[in-house]
């Protein structure tokens, strides 16, 4: 290809990703669905920072080293939240965030 | 260009630790409490003392910060020469140095507001001590994620890169989602937890999104809030509408930490489901965490950070960033605070379980303190940190009784607790002092925080009349009487509580049976008293917390410029 | 700590020590409890009557010599507490540093610095029969409390906290420290009804608490908009340089910018000279010369900086009467002149010069507009307002005085009616004079609302509790009238009124109480308040009818007793109130208040015909008034006889300061 991918479609594919998570986290009953989907919003930001990171030059490492925390955090926190859904499961039999309505709305 | 990275981080290192020391602490707390339990013979004992010990090894470090240069000749050598490590200021310029090479500010806010939440963690401690919640085996677990928690909430406080923002607010949060579920076997623990974790999750992803556009921005192209703001300043990219989605998004997420409306939905259902000694440190470390670093963000695009030594050529420059930054700001921080707090006030009416109740008023009282912020004036955040002082003293000794009652009775139902004035006189009356404090009534000190909030309120009006700026100086008039409506319809669920445990009759006593006391330990009751007296102590000397906090002492002194600029590397041309 | 200081204090706060021993008071020791509470009440009276003994010797010592013969010494106008606290403030910024005088009974300590508020307490006529009243009535009902039975600890320190309250507001000068005060009697008074009350106690307390709390949160606004006025012109100039040099330490580089900025106008002034003198050597037309602005000194800066801004009830109301006579100079220029002009030579002598525009800018603050006195006054007028009780604001009075235990209605209607008639003088009226003024009509108006429609509230009870109540509610009406009664145009009785209604609040203290008393006394005895109920109680009760007699009479304003001395002189002001579009106002609501009168004849003497005429089998064997009753109600008995026949016991020392606040108001023309 000669020519070269612009900074645009990048922010794209990142806004798309936001908005696949944002919408999975909002309509998904499954806890797990739901936690897929802050896995999609956090790689939709993480795929803006790298490509503000080449198309930036002053922001070259910065952002590279944006993402790498990202990615780390976002590890964590899968983490920690699968331990809490796993609880939820063990006191409530199911991973469906409907059954979670014994705390009045 | 390596080389003079790694120049320059190396040198600094030794200040940065220095600066760094208190957090250090905690983790060696952390470290130290995980790694005794592998030792057969430390394998059983209840970690709270040790626990109990380091964090006020911590605070103890952290006051030593703050008052570095007047310790200089403190007589015990050692301590004076530590001290005065820290940069003695001179009269009017307060201190400000950047660490880990721009990463964290060290300003005197910074330094307060840690300070703040050590001595509060310390208070935590004593309480979960003295209530007994986690128990042996899980006592290592629970300090640990406390102090993990601390620690972000630290960092947060302090950070002066939107990374370290990012970082300190997943740090603070991720052990405070396992902290709500801690009661593994009771149900609503864990739906808490649930709840938490999923809202926590989805606010800290739009708030990296909304992060990595404002950073990502062709004119910033740096996480570093000073050159944000300056960027901001020069070349009014308010206006552009990829930064404003992004920092609505960025205020989306520390909204969500503020149990603002509309990010509040969590915050009922985790106090409710959480263990009280966990509501306690939700409702005042976080929010404080959250507020600071509100605050700092907030009044740094105010343009208030940058232009402190503006040389005159810039002045207007910096005026007009301020002055566009304001029109912005300042009605939608009112209406986000008008909205929090009677929303607060009026959910809470209706509440009967007394946790969901005191998260209900949390929410109303984080409104007020965004209320402060709303100025966008150096006063209000002397104002919002003076409010988070005393409201440390009362959120505590709040949901201390409900977890003190909770051992008693075993329940957190309004409805049981009638007539409880008989039973446990000095549950109730502390209880009852530390609600009128919340509720605002001299002679308590949650009167004095909510006058000094009503007089920059007052002060901010007449500046912005001054400014010509009248529209937002009606704003202001409007948030001190919405402030005192507030205050009012509060009354009305502060004094149910009192009233349904003091003035309604025992069930007891409509049975004619004998009314039976319940004995309350006498630390417990010590605990109490001593919070109660420090409120009351408060309320009526409350000059030398209100200096500290307020302008004079520079504390809130948004320096957050790092003495060491960025290094832009940048590699070579088709390189790596 | 100066002594008067001290005693002030001490008389305040001792009572809330008594009350933070009964705390080790263990159970069981019920009796002794209610002695130890009885003990603090007596001590505290005692503590106000050397406070009174000390302010009396003060004024004999300040008499007015220019009396003539045969006439009343009084004291001189210079003992108000305007003239006081000049004279405190000379003596502290003398360069002597002399040290303030100890028996003057006004006396202030720097609290909180940040806001400058200080602990700043004093006595004046206003203050001082009230004090009075209120220890006096306080030990009264804690002999009345006797019959208490459950949780007496409670009660007593409920009740010593709230005597520390009721103090602390009349003795504050500081607004602050008055706002304080006043939101401290808040908590024991909803306590105290909702856990000793009737049927309906909690309601009751509920209602007086939102009632009261919301007026406060009224007076909290009113409070921090006076706060907020930079009234650097009206204190002594010592304080605005000593801000200024606060201002000057703070930016060290001034200096040097100041002696950088004329070194280099100097310059050029010698620079234009020598060239104005080579173009008049080269006989060329000189160059023009350039206007240049002074150059700003350090002093300037400073000054530009300084905001002086005060919780001082007393500058407060310098401050009030200044705006009023600001106001009133609108279309004057040559008086708006005179006036700025005083001010400028007033700092000028001290060493902080200011200039026309800047004192100009100041005056344009919001303080001195009208719309903000409308509003402020507004405020604080409700906020007191709810406490009168002033029609609409009334409907928590009828409830709370119901279900309060008989000692907290006699404290309620005695003394804590009397805080918003206090709040009114002392306060809204001083500090916005211009819009009291203007509203004196309406607030007339009201005023005559609550009399008439008390005095047929109070007809149409059954409740005898409810009919004091509604009693109280009238009579209050009457105290604001007085305050009220401003005239506009004509003869100026407006003294008159001041002093009659502050009369008023005395007897309405006395009389109230005692009716309270009378009404808890039977209701221990038949144990309901039920006027269809009770006949004939003369028969069994003799002396208690004679006491009960002579107190409802005080109440009804008979001639003689302390109820007809304020009475009197109201109407007397009211007849000459006129304003401009109603001259004939006065006339009118006169004779409205005197007719009045006839009606609560009516409905007091139908009481007492209900009550203690006649015979009734029922209540034959009712025990007569006992000893502790009786020492509970005699000294009421003997203030009301003795108020009425001697009324000048308190008029001689109350009449020349609330006059003297006539005086300095009033003399503002419209």
């Amino acid at each position: 290809m000669s020519d070269e991918v612009h900074l645009y479609p990048y922010l794209v594919l990142g806004a798309l990703l936001f908005t696949c998570g944002v919408v999975c986290m909002a309509t998904k009953r499954n806890a797990i669905g739901i936690l897929i989907g802050v896995e999609l919003v956090l790689n939709g930001a993480n795929i803006n920072f790298v490509a503000f990171s080449k198309y930036n030059a002053v922001f070259q490492v910065e952002g590279m080293i944006f993402a790498l925390f990202v990615i780390v955090l976002a590890a964590g926190e899968a983490a920690v939240a699968l331990a809490i859904v796993l609880n939820f499961y063990n006191n409530h039999a199911t991973v469906d965030v409907d059954g979670a309505d014994e705390l009045k709305g | 260009m390596n080389e003079t990275l790694a120049n320059e981080l190396t040198t600094s290192l030794s200040a940065d630790v220095r600066g760094f020391m208190p957090e250090l602490v905690l983790c060696f707390a952390i470290v130290f409490m995980l790694l005794i339990r592998l030792m057969p013979r430390y394998d059983r004992v209840h970690m709270g003392w040790i626990a109990l010990v380091l964090a006020g090894l911590a605070l103890t470090v952290s006051c030593l910060q703050w008052r570095g240069f007047h310790w200089a000749d403190f007589p015990v050598p050692g301590v004076g020469a530590y001290a005065a490590m820290f940069d003695p200021r001179q009269e009017d310029t307060p201190i400000s140095i950047s660490l880990f090479g721009g990463m964290l500010v060290y300003d005197n806010f910074s330094v307060f507001i840690k300070m703040f939440l050590y001595a509060f963690i310390t208070l935590v401690v004593v309480l979960t001590l003295m209530s007994k919640v986690p128990d042996k085996e899980d006592s290592a677990d629970f300090y640990v994620l406390l102090f993990g928690s601390t620690i972000g909430m630290a960092i947060m406080a302090s950070s002066n890169h939107l990374l370290m923002v990012f970082i300190g607010i997943e740090m603070a949060s991720l052990p405070s989602y396992a902290l709500a579920g801690f009661l593994k076997g009771r149900r609503q623990s864990s739906e808490a937890a649930l709840k938490y974790v999923v809202y926590g999750g989805g606010a800290s992803g739009v708030m990296l999104y909304g992060i990595s556009l404002v950073v990502g921005h062709v004119d910033i192209g740096s996480g570093y809030l000073p050159n944000i703001v300056q960027a901001i300043a020069e070349k009014n990219l308010l206006g552009s509408p990829l930064m404003v989605l992004g920092t609505t998004f960025i205020l989306a997420g520390i909204g969500f930490k503020l149990a603002a409306f509309p990010f509040h939905f969590w915050c009922p259902d985790v106090f409710e489901g959480a263990a009280a000694e966990v509501g306690a440190f939700l409702s005042v470390a976080s929010k404080g965490a959250a507020l600071a670093l509100l605050a700092r963000i907030v009044l740094g695009i105010g343009g208030l950070g940058s232009n402190l030594d503006t040389p005159a050529a810039n002045q207007q420059a910096a005026y007009d960033s301020w002055s566009r930054a304001v029109d912005y700001l300042v009605p939608f921080l009112s209406i986000f605070a008008i909205v929090t707090t009677t929303f607060g006030n009026f959910a809470a009416y209706s509440q009967t379980n007394l946790k969901r109740l005191l998260a209900y008023s949390t929410i109303a009282h984080a409104g007020f303190m965004i209320m402060g912020l709303a100025t966008m004036t150096r006063d209000g955040a002397g104002a919002v940190l003076f409010y988070l002082v005393t409201y440390l003293f009362m959120n505590l000794g709040a949901f201390a009784v409900v977890a003190f009652m909770r051992n008693l009775t075993g329940q957190e139902d309004l409805s049981y607790f009638r007539g409880f004035v008989y039973r446990a006189p000095i549950l109730v009356i502390t209880l009852g002092v530390f609600l009128m404090s919340l509720l605002g009534m001299p002679p308590f000190a949650g009167f004095m925080a909510k006058f000094q909030i009503f007089a920059v309120l007052f002060d901010s009006a007449h500046m912005y009349e001054r400014e010509g700026k009248t529209f937002l100086s009606w704003n202001m008039y409007g948030l001190v009487v919405a402030g005192g409506l507030n205050t009012v319809i509060s009354l009305f669920y502060y004094v149910r509580v009192l009233k349904v445990m003091a003035l309604e009759r025992t069930l007891e006593e409509v049975e004619s049976r004998p009314i039976e006391t319940k004995h309350v330990p006498i630390a417990q009751a010590v605990y109490l008293t001593a919070l109660a007296l420090v409120i009351l102590v408060l309320g009526i000397l409350w000059n030398p917390l209100s200096q500290a906090s307020s302008n004079e002492e520079g504390v809130n002194n948004f320096r957050a410029a790092p003495t060491a600029p960025p290094v832009a590397v940048k590699l070579k041309a088709g390189g790596p | 700590m100066e002594s008067d200081l001290l005693l002030m204090s001490v008389c305040i706060f001792i009572p809330s020590v008594f009350a933070l021993a009964l705390v080790f008071f263990p159970k069981g020791t019920e009796e002794y409890m209610r002695w130890f509470a009885l003990l603090g009440t007596a001590v505290t009276f005692v503590i106000s009557t050397f406070v009174f003994i000390n302010f009396h010797a003060f004024l004999e010592a300040n008499p007015d010599k220019d009396a003539q013969k045969g006439e009343m010494r009084r004291p001189l106008l210079s003992t108000s507490l305007v003239g006081r606290a000049d004279a405190a403030d000379k003596l502290a910024l003398a360069p002597q540093n002399e040290k303030a005088s100890e028996t003057d009974m006004l006396a202030r300590y720097p609290w909180i610095s940040r806001f400058n508020i200080e602990y700043y307490l004093g006595v004046d006529g206003i203050s001082m029969p009230l004090i009075l009243l209120t220890t006096v009535l306080f030990f009264l009902s804690m002999i009345a409390s006797w019959g208490i039975e459950k949780h007496v600890k409670g009660f007593c320190m409920l009740f010593l906290i709230l005597e520390t309250g009721v103090l602390g507001s009349f003795l504050a000068l500081d607004f602050f420290l008055f706002y304080i005060f006043w939101e401290v009697m808040l908590l024991p008074m909803y306590f105290l009804i909702g856990v000793w009350g009737g049927p309906r106690r909690e309601y009751a307390a509920i209602k007086f608490f939102l009632y009261t709390l919301f007026g406060s949160v009224f007076i909290l606004i009113a409070m921090l908009g006076f706060y907020f006025t930079d009234v650097q012109d009206f204190v002594h100039p010592q304080i605005v340089d000593a801000k200024k040099n606060l201002e000057l330490a703070r930016h060290p580089n001034w200096k040097a910018e100041e002696t950088a900025a004329l070194k280099a106008r100097s310059d050029e002034l010698l620079k234009e000279k020598s060239q104005a003198a080579a173009a008049k050597k080269k006989k060329l037309p000189p160059p023009p010369v350039v206007k240049r602005d002074p150059v700003k000194t350090a002093n300037d800066r400073a000054l530009e900086l300084v905001q002086v801004h005060t919780f001082d009830i007393i500058l407060l109301s310098k401050v009030g009467l200044d705006a009023m006579r600001w106001r009133n100079m609108e279309l004057d220029t040559e008086e708006q002149s005179k006036f700025i002009k005083t001010i400028m030579d007033r700092r000028e002598a001290a060493g902080v010069p200011t200039t026309e525009a800047a004192v100009r800018k100041r005056l344009d603050q919001a303080f001195f507009g009208k719309t903000f006195q409308w509003i402020m006054f507004g405020f604080l007028f409700v906020g007191f307002a709810i406490k009168i009780p002033v029609f609409p604001f009334h409907t928590w009075l009828p409830d709370a005085h119901v279900e309060a235990p008989t000692p907290i209605s006699m404290i309620l209607a005695g003394i804590l009616l009397k805080l918003g008639g206090y709040g009114i003088i002392r306060i809204a009226y001083p500090i916005c004079p211009w819009a009291a003024q203007n509203l004196a009509w309406w607030l007339c108006v009201l005023a005559m609302i609550n009399i008439v429609y008390g005095a047929f509230a109070a007809m149409a009870q059954t409740d005898f509790k409810k009919l004091v109540a509604y009693s109280s509610i009238s009579h209050m009406g009457y105290v604001l009238l007085g305050i009220a009664v401003w005239p506009m145009t004509g003869a100026n009785y407006w003294a008159w009124g001041m002093n009659g209604a502050m009369y008023q609040m005395i007897a309405h203290g006395i009389s109230s109480a005692g009716m309270f008393f009378c009404v808890g006394v039977i209701y221990d005895r038949a144990h309901h308040r039920n006027l269809d109920g009770f006949r004939g109680l003369n028969e069994p009760m003799p002396l208690y009818g004679g006491i009960s007699a002579v107190i409802f009479f005080a109440a009804l304003g008979l001639p003689g007793l302390c109820g007809f001395v304020g009475e009197f002189m109201v109407i007397l002001a009211t007849w000459n109130f006129a304003t401009p579009d109603y001259p004939n106002a006065g006339k009118v609501f006169a004779i409205l208040a005197a007719l009045t009168v006839v009606i609560t004849a009516a409905y007091i003497l139908w009481t007492m015909q209900r009550v203690y005429f006649g015979t009734n089998e029922k209540y034959k064997d009712f025990p007569d008034i006992t000893v502790r009753e009786l020492l509970c109600v005699i000294p009421l008995v003997i203030l009301a006889i003795l108020l009425g026949v001697f009324p000048m016991l308190v008029l001689q020392w109350m009449e020349p300061h609330v006059t003297g606040l006539v005086d300095s108001l009033a003399q503002m023309k419209l």
